[in-house]
């Protein structure tokens, strides 16, 4: 259950992202100014859409029942998407 | 009963804008005991185990297990000892039976007399109504908590898994578990329960141990 919320919040970070990085780079952004600010919106984006859509479809009892707690999950993930842009300065 | 060995939820008052639910309501869960809760649609029955499963926070009110006061904000704290079935199904549709199965190994032994076991390639989302609520349940009972809140573990459900269902609610009944239920099915819920409450009018009054008969004299059952 826990691989799935992974899951859905990579994938739903992973959309906002490209949204977030699409647009500002077609008004003639500077990509490596606009990335890391793109993967934070994204991230962000994406935590509060994914506690919001599984609200929606009344999934969090399970994790309760769990004992995940959402919150601390969705906070764990939400900063390893933020170690990807520091990562990608070293290596590039 | 020692009230040590119990599930209490005391004074609880909750309301929403222009409309009071729950005024006061006070209600004990024992070990090795199913308690009924009986009300009329609308009556606040859902609302009174979400409260106790922390989903929403009481105007006021405490829940105390075992004499220890549960806070409102640790869920991590109340689902140590409680395991809650919503009324909605809590399960995501887009996921195998088979994953499901092999994250809870031990829910094989009770979905076995189903026919989930054997249709364990399809998607929660393929199986009938009946069968996935089955599947909840058996997840539930194999995490072990010393207090179950079903809330209408019954509904949508043919004849044949309402019967799977009741055995196994027995069996958590057995090992020593406390058990709060509520449905609309009053039959099943009254067959199997050792006593049971009636939410009327935002509180709770007890019934007492022969939970049908009070039932018939109320007009609750036939």
């Amino acid at each position: 259950m826990l691989l799935y919320l992974v899951r859905k919040y990579y994938i739903n970070s992973f959309i906002f992202f490209v949204g977030f990085i699409i647009f500002p780079y077609a008004g003639f952004g500077d990509f490596p100014n606009l990335f890391p600010k793109a993967v934070f919106l994204g991230g962000l984006a994406g935590a509060i859409f994914t506690w919001y859509d599984f609200r929606k479809k009344q999934l969090w009892p399970l994790f309760d029942n769990l004992q995940h707690s959402k919150f601390l999950i969705l906070g764990l993930m939400f900063f390893s998407l933020q170690l990807i842009p520091p990562i990608l300065m070293l290596l590039i | 009963m020692k009230k040590d060995d119990s599930m209490v939820l005391d004074s609880i008052f909750f309301s929403v804008p222009a409309l009071k639910i729950l005024s006061g309501v006070y209600l004990e869960l024992h070990h090795g005991t199913i308690t009924a809760l009986i009300g009329r649609n609308g009556s606040g029955k859902s609302t009174l185990l979400k409260i106790a499963s922390g989903q929403i926070k009481a105007n006021s009110g405490i829940t105390m297990i075992e004499g220890k006061r549960i806070h409102s904000k640790s869920l991590r704290e109340r689902f140590r000892r409680i395991g809650y079935l919503p009324q909605d199904s809590m399960l995501p549709g887009d996921i195998k039976v088979s994953r499901v199965m092999d994250r809870f190994p031990s829910i094989e032994a009770m979905i076995s007399e189903s026919k989930i076991g054997s249709s364990s390639n399809q998607k929660v989302n393929q199986l009938s109504g009946g069968e996935r609520r089955l599947l909840e349940i058996s997840i539930l009972f194999s995490l072990d908590r010393d207090f179950l809140l079903l809330d209408e573990p019954f509904s949508g459900v043919e004849p044949k898994i309402v019967d799977l269902i009741i055995d196994s609610i027995r069996g958590e009944k057995d090992k020593g578990k406390g058990i709060l239920l509520t449905d609309h099915m009053h039959r099943y819920v009254s067959e199997v329960a050792d006593n049971g409450y009636l939410l009327h009018d935002r509180q709770c009054y007890h019934l007492g141990d022969d939970v049908a008969g009070e039932l018939k004299k109320l007009g609750y059952l036939r």
